[in-house]
């Protein structure tokens, strides 16, 4: 991934094709609309394809083709990652397909349409907006409004918090462990599992609080991104829970038009397989992420069998549902393995270490027993504010200033101060 | 303010004139290591070095290859019995031209943590010509103003914005609290096992060398073979005495506790094959200990940079 000022030529060739594909799908009609749509989507993807893609399925013709005695004459080339593009080509595929529903007119103002593709706040790594949010707004003149002030800087506040505090003092166990898992032991792999799972979260949340934060002290409204994903009963409520905005895209763009749940149930099964396979691939060329798309896929499918063909249901209670969040956990922390080690073989070392309680001895983290500890604590913390103080309130101005410096001071002095950049970031 | 103060940290020349004004203060004033890990029981100024050279001169031109231990504001001319003074950078090109009227010395000097990454292959960063030209091509303006490197560094900006006392002071308060919770330094650094001496620690990476690094003797062979032939390639050149000098990092001598130390810098002095002469450091430093380097930083005090003056100018006499 990289920021590179020749690529926002990309991002000048995405925004011209879309802004007038869009005039000419709303022009057109019958399958002349799809036709335009097509391009814009082609265009689109092409990009994705070429800077993202190209090499991973490069080098997997290369294996196939190794394995029926030839070579592949087609060399990889070292094109980095634009910066954002996965997200921003997103963006600007949904603006089209609406267009194409008739759910949103054509945006007129060029600049305007440009300020939605590369609204600064989101560009990186988003939330990926709809039109019907974002275009609007722009269309909207503000007034200044010191509580938009107020919240957005206790968004950034809290974001940051996230990042330095917590995301980048367990990256410090899981880097350690991740980078060479044959030399550790079962338990200290495990544990850097389960850091891994709040790095994730606080690393991308916090990123989305700052996204937002940012946003919201201009006055604009993003859409939330995470609800707390941590306390789903089922992998169908994670995903409701976690990145909503891409989870949303990948609903309306390819599930819907796959069938949804109008289709038989076989034919469902593979509609959700297809579909997390194809969001785990967007998170980068690697089976691991395929793998790791897949999974989901597989643990959904298995939850809608089990609940069509044997039925079988815990009772409501506070133990039960404490029970469905404890394996939902167990599964999303899991899968995660596949999501951040490096490389297939290194994902599996890493779950048979797990799985094997023999090589639980000789635990060992860089962090000290104190910096532990204080993990545990900050990461419980988070959760219980998390679930029961989701909004911060802002509304008496001293109690602002006092909560803003507060934990601008908290991140400052217990923030862990590398050069870890945000993992979403590299997508 | 701050986004002014930010936008001075994008350019070096910008930077550089704020620091000559008096506007922003030098962040190392302090030692690279404490400006590393900023703990306050390792802050100490750092002195500046008087030279004690009296006397005449000798008709001798000193080409001085160096790193930050011997580069321009803590070493110049003044410091050598020498009357002629280049000094280079060892990791860029350069060019000199000798005078063979003079008594042409080339120091090649070297901290013993890159000398691995330097002398991989035959050192030739030293290039002899006839005419010096200036051949180094101008910046514009805009770049000269905003010389921004991509991925961004903060580097600069840490220095504007946060080089001052009150500020440090404040990132004492953070590394004190975070040594003393969770005994956590900055990566860079490390504290030996008795919390005396704060050391530049890092793992093996490509051009640093840790002083634990496991060396098998065929590789010191190897070495010597680039040295020796580094030696006979500048003598060929025209350099009347061509010396090596290899500064033993700090952590060698106070961090042993730390790990098995390689033994680097013997292990080359004391090289049966080695034909380029050596400045011998390691000896009066390992006597020395603590002495020999500043508090809160990587590089020498000004005694241990004295021993090594006076080694210096031993081998710059023509006689």
């Amino acid at each position: 991934m990289a920021f590179k000022p020749i690529y926002i030529l990309i991002l000048g060739v995405t925004i011209l094709v879309d802004y007038f594909a869009a005039f000419l799908i709303d022009k057109a009609e019958g399958k002349q609309r799809k036709w335009w749509l097509v391009l814009s989507l082609v265009a689109n993807i092409g990009f994705l394809a070429i800077f993202k893609y190209f090499n991973f399925i490069n080098q997997n013709i290369g294996f196939a083709l190794n394995l029926v005695g030839m070579e592949n004459p087609i060399p990889n080339y070292g094109l980095e990652l634009p910066i954002g593009l996965s997200f921003h080509t997103f963006q600007a595929m949904s603006y089209t397909i609406e267009v194409y529903r008739k759910k949103q007119k054509p945006e007129k103002d060029f600049i305007v349409y440009s300020l939605y593709v590369m609204f600064y706040p989101q560009l990186v790594a988003g939330p990926i907006e709809r039109p019907q949010n974002l275009l609007v707004q722009f269309h909207t003149y503000f007034v200044y409004n010191f509580e938009n002030i107020k919240q957005g800087l206790i968004r950034i506040a809290w974001g940051l918090f996230k990042k330095v505090v917590v995301a980048d003092r367990l990256a410090i166990m899981v880097d350690y462990c991740y980078s060479n898992p044959t030399e550790h032991s079962g338990s200290a792999l495990l544990l850097a599992t389960v850091f891994y799972s709040f790095q994730i979260y606080c690393d991308f949340s916090g990123y989305s609080d700052i996204a937002i934060g940012c946003a919201r002290l201009m006055g604009f409204n993003l859409m939330e991104n995470f609800n707390v994903p941590y306390i789903s009963k089922s992998i169908a409520e994670f995903w409701s829970r976690w990145h909503i905005s891409l989870s949303t895209w990948f609903k309306d763009y390819l599930y819907i038009p796959l069938g949804g749940n109008r289709v038989g149930e076989y034919r469902l099964y593979l509609n959700y397989f297809i579909v997390f396979t194809i969001s785990g691939l967007w998170h980068g060329p690697s089976w691991n992420f395929i793998i790791w798309g897949a999974l989901h896929g597989t643990f959904l499918i298995l939850a809608i069998y089990w609940q069509k063909h044997i039925g079988f249901k815990l009772c409501k209670n506070n133990f039960n549902t404490g029970l469905q969040i404890a394996f939902t956990f167990i599964l999303v922390t899991l899968s995660w393995v596949f999501f951040r080690a490096q490389g297939l073989s290194n994902a599996l070392t890493i779950l048979s270490k797990i799985a094997d309680f023999n090589s639980y001895a000789n635990f060992y983290s860089p962090l000290s027993t104190n910096e532990l500890c204080f993990s545990g604590l900050v990461i419980l913390l988070l959760m219980i504010k998390e679930v029961y103080v989701p909004i911060i309130d802002t509304r008496k101005t001293p109690i602002f200033y006092m909560k803003f410096v507060g934990l601008m001071a908290i991140s400052y002095f217990f923030g862990v101060f590398t050069s870890n950049q945000f993992i979403y970031f590299q997508f | 303010m701050f986004a002014f103060l930010w936008f001075l940290g994008c350019s070096k020349d910008v930077s550089v004139w704020l620091f000559e004004e008096g506007l922003t203060k030098d962040d190392y004033r302090y030692g690279d290591l404490y400006r590393m890990s900023n703990l306050s029981q390792f802050k100490e100024l750092k002195e500046t070095c008087q030279s004690n050279i009296k006397g005449e001169k000798v008709n001798t031109h000193l080409v001085l290859a160096g790193d930050s231990f011997t580069e321009k504001g803590r070493i110049d001319s003044s410091f050598f019995i020498a009357e002629n003074y280049n000094y280079i950078r060892i990791d860029e090109q350069s060019n000199i031209k000798l005078d063979t009227s003079q008594f042409n010395v080339l120091i090649i000097e070297v901290v013993e943590r890159h000398f691995r990454e330097r002398f991989a292959n035959q050192w030739s960063g030293l290039k002899i010509v006839q005419d010096l030209t200036d051949e180094v091509p101008e910046l514009s303006i805009f770049h000269r103003l905003v010389d921004m490197k991509m991925p961004y560094s903060t580097e600069l900006h840490e220095s504007v914005l946060f080089g001052y006392d009150v500020m440090m002071k404040v990132r004492e308060w953070k590394a004190t609290l975070n040594y003393k919770l969770f005994s956590r330094v900055d990566k860079g650094v490390k504290l030996n096992k008795t919390e005396e001496h704060l050391l530049y620690y890092l793992p093996s990476k490509p051009g640093i060398s840790s002083a634990f690094d496991a060396i098998k003797n065929k590789e010191i062979e190897v070495l010597v073979g680039t040295v020796n032939k580094t030696y006979n390639y500048y003598k060929g050149l025209g350099f009347d005495k061509v010396v090596l000098s290899i500064i033993p990092n700090k952590t060698s001598l106070l961090g042993k506790d730390l790990g098995n130390y390689n033994k680097l810098v013997e292990r080359i002095q004391n090289n049966k094959n080695l034909e380029m002469p050596m400045l011998d450091l390691y000896s009066p430093f390992t006597k020395m200990g603590t002495a020999a380097y500043a508090k809160g930083d990587t590089h020498w005090s000004c005694k241990g940079q004295a021993i090594w003056l006076e080694l210096a100018n031993l081998a710059l006499n023509p006689q």
